[in-house]
């Protein structure tokens, strides 16, 4: 019997040790793997932000100067217009584009684009615009 | 765990053989080593896991707030530059813009490309356990695979019809970030204040309302 | 099936192309058709006989997919996979170009006229719905683009009676559009197809939508009213009333509800025409379509379309992959 218990408490310690390296190694890596996700993460975060929001920008940079030109002009074509362009900028300003935890964050980027392409569609503006948008290459004029 | 049957029995504990015995310690340690490695893998996973959502999320904000202010003063050129096209009276003021229009459009996607740079570069490894890692071939990449949308696309008698839609759509920023990053220069050259201010004079010259001057300027704050 | 269908007459409208679709101006006096071949045409009867009568030709760069009369029958708009819309005005026996639709970034798959002429609807692969307004000088305006699918849009079809729109998609969906301050929003996702949606068709009355599919059903949605407890008032409710599965051995391209009798006819892949009628007895919750007629090659290729004579009773055209037009005469029995 003694035999047998001494042989159970090697056991023992060996699962015991074999833990304990483990769970070292999980510690350290732990660590590392928290650092490198977060420098990942953030990477991969800051592409996604900056594209978003160059484009939500752009049209909301857009929409602001259309505004400017056309808030002088009695015509009712120019009264249609401003108020598609007014209703982008109040899409845009209502809009948390800033916030990646916002639930509601791809819904309300089709709505924007959406406006913005009917504004576009009012302002006759050449089919081919979007071409120029967030950080696209190729560009020509 | 085939490596505790080499692990030394009671009754062997005091063999003479010493070569033997070293034998077993090195190859005790080897496995205790294993071990270590082992865990280390399975936290380094579980570590990202934890954090790659709140990494994420940080440099979302960050991205965002960096392209602000020179995606909107796009913005306000693109507009300016469709309005000046669509009077002839203003055609003299087409080419200022346009080529102001390239500046910004410059700047943008250097900022852009410093981004990538930034992601294409490996988090650089703190411990050695690390190095080894990658020496034993580990996969750090947090590459989530294909994202599936394709489907329907093998449906030969929907896609057979019509030219059906591109369920693909997804791939093209793949694409497109392949060919900026084929650029080599990722320094902004131009300040965002040179921008803005070549803007201000433009619109100064046009004799636009005061109230575009004023969005302008609200950009070098935002 | 007791009932008949037969053939009147079979003309080879877009040699060598397929013929897309067809469309009767609201008198019945003309049929439009288009196709493969860039080309509208339009046919009308000489005689006991449909003979073409133009052909329009110089408005698209590729395939016209849908066309559509307006309801006074002076003007009929063509949608394109060159991404645009004409609208082409009827003057004499001739027809001009007026106006060209663009703004789609890509195919225009249908195009249709609101029941008060004001309104025209267009979808495209590009996923959205664009909703354009007419003034009493023929501009066209868009009022709204809506992106509420998240693939390519196959159909649009007004309500009879309301100003209400509806939509079919390739991502199995079908979409119920109302105007809300003055932009268009979807109101109701209908759910429940496995596959492509090809077309819609609403009911004489407009109490319900039928929509068939590649998935190779029918399907038939009722409104469900605000009384009946169902939905928070935000978005509207339709449900699936029944489905016609087991008809069709392929795709179901088109569905067409006739104003005149009720009827519903098909257009399938398996190049047959099927025509259902409507259980009387049935309860009208749970209602009941039954295989009434049907032409199992009633084209030798893909019937793509399917059209009620507006005036005349029981008389259909269709069209197919292989470039024709037929016209049915379809005759009840009861």
């Amino acid at each position: 019997m003694a035999v047998r218990s001494s042989s159970e408490d090697l056991f023992d310690s060996i699962l015991m040790a074999d833990n304990r390296f483990h769970i070292e190694g999980y510690r350290e890596g732990f660590e590392e793997g928290t650092r490198q996700g977060m420098i990942e993460g953030r990477n991969h975060g800051m592409l996604h932000g900056a594209k978003l929001s160059a484009e939500v920008c752009f049209y909301h940079g857009f929409a602001l100067a259309w505004k400017c030109l056309l808030q002088n002009s009695e015509d009712v074509k120019a009264r249609k217009r401003l108020k598609a362009v007014e209703s982008l900028v109040g899409l845009i300003q209502k809009f948390p584009y800033e916030d990646p935890e916002y639930e509601n964050l791809q819904e309300d980027m089709e709505k924007v684009r959406a406006k913005f392409r009917q504004v576009c569609s009012l302002l006759n503006v050449a089919a081919d615009f979007r071409e120029y948008l967030s950080g696209s290459s190729g560009m020509s004029f | 765990m085939s490596w505790v049957k080499a692990v030394p029995s009671s009754d062997d504990v005091f063999d003479e053989d010493m070569d033997d015995i070293s034998l077993q310690n090195k190859e005790w340690k080897c496995n205790m080593e294993k071990r270590v490695k082992d865990g280390y893998i399975d936290g380094v996973d579980s570590g990202k896991e934890v954090s790659l959502q709140v990494g994420f999320n940080l440099g979302y904000k960050e991205g965002a707030v960096k392209l602000k202010s020179i995606g909107q003063l796009k913005g306000i050129v693109s507009a300016l530059r469709c309005w000046c096209q669509s009077q002839p009276s203003r055609s003299s003021v087409l080419s200022p813009i346009t080529e102001l229009l390239q500046r910004i459009d410059q700047h943008e996607q250097d900022l852009v490309e410093a981004m990538r740079k930034a992601q294409e570069r490996p988090p650089p490894s703190v411990s050695e356990v690390a190095g080894d890692l990658e020496d034993m071939g580990v996969e750090q990449s947090d590459d989530r695979g294909g994202s599936g949308c394709c489907r329907k696309d093998g449906d030969s008698d929907c896609c057979r019809k019509d030219g059906e839609g591109d369920r693909c759509g997804q791939d093209k920023d793949m694409s497109r970030s392949l060919l900026i990053s084929s650029r080599s220069s990722f320094q902004t050259g131009e300040s965002l204040e040179q921008l803005l201010q070549s803007c201000m004079e433009l619109v100064t010259e046009m004799g636009l309302s005061e109230e575009l001057t004023f969005h302008i300027q609200q950009l070098r704050h935002a | 099936m007791k009932d008949t269908v037969e053939l009147v007459q079979r003309l080879s409208a877009h040699p060598d192309s397929r013929c897309w679709y067809v469309a009767w101006n609201p008198k019945g006096s003309l049929l439009a058709s288009c196709g493969g071949d860039r080309a509208v045409r339009i046919w009308g009867k000489e005689g006991d006989s449909w003979e073409c009568k133009s052909v329009l030709s110089d408005g698209h760069q590729r395939t016209v997919r849908k066309v559509a009369w307006s309801p006074c029958g002076n003007y009929l708009a063509s949608a394109s996979f060159d991404a645009t819309t004409c609208i082409w005005k009827k003057k004499n026996d001739d027809f001009e170009c007026l106006t060209v639709l663009e703004g789609h970034e890509n195919e225009v798959k249908c195009v249709a006229w609101a029941p008060s002429g004001n309104m025209l609807a267009t979808c495209s692969r590009d996923k959205s719905v664009w909703i354009w307004e007419v003034d009493e000088e023929d501009e066209y305006e868009c009022v709204s683009v809506v992106n509420s699918h998240t693939q390519d849009v196959k159909h649009v079809v007004w309500h009879p009676t309301q100003e209400l729109l509806a939509s079919a998609s390739y991502d199995n969906k079908v979409c119920i559009y109302k105007e809300e301050d003055d932009d268009w929003e979807c109101r109701a996702t209908l759910e429940g197809h496995t596959s492509t949606v090809w077309s819609l068709s609403f009911d004489p009355e407009g109490h319900r939508l039928a929509s068939c599919s590649d998935d190779r059903t029918v399907k038939i949605w009722k409104e469900c009213t605000p009384g009946d407890g169902e939905g928070d008032g935000s978005t509207d409710t339709w449900k699936c009333a029944c489905t016609l599965s087991g008809f069709h051995s392929r795709t179901v391209y088109d569905v067409a509800w006739d104003r005149l009798t009720g009827a519903l006819a098909t257009a399938c892949g398996d190049d047959g025409i099927r025509v259902f009628k409507e259980d009387p007895a049935a309860d009208p919750e749970q209602p009941v379509f039954n295989l009434t007629a049907h032409v199992p090659k009633a084209h030798s290729q893909d019937v793509n379309c399917v059209a009620w004579h507006p005036q005349e009773v029981g008389v259909m055209a269709t069209c197919s992959d292989n470039g024709e037009i037929a016209i049915w005469k379809y005759e009840s029995e009861v």
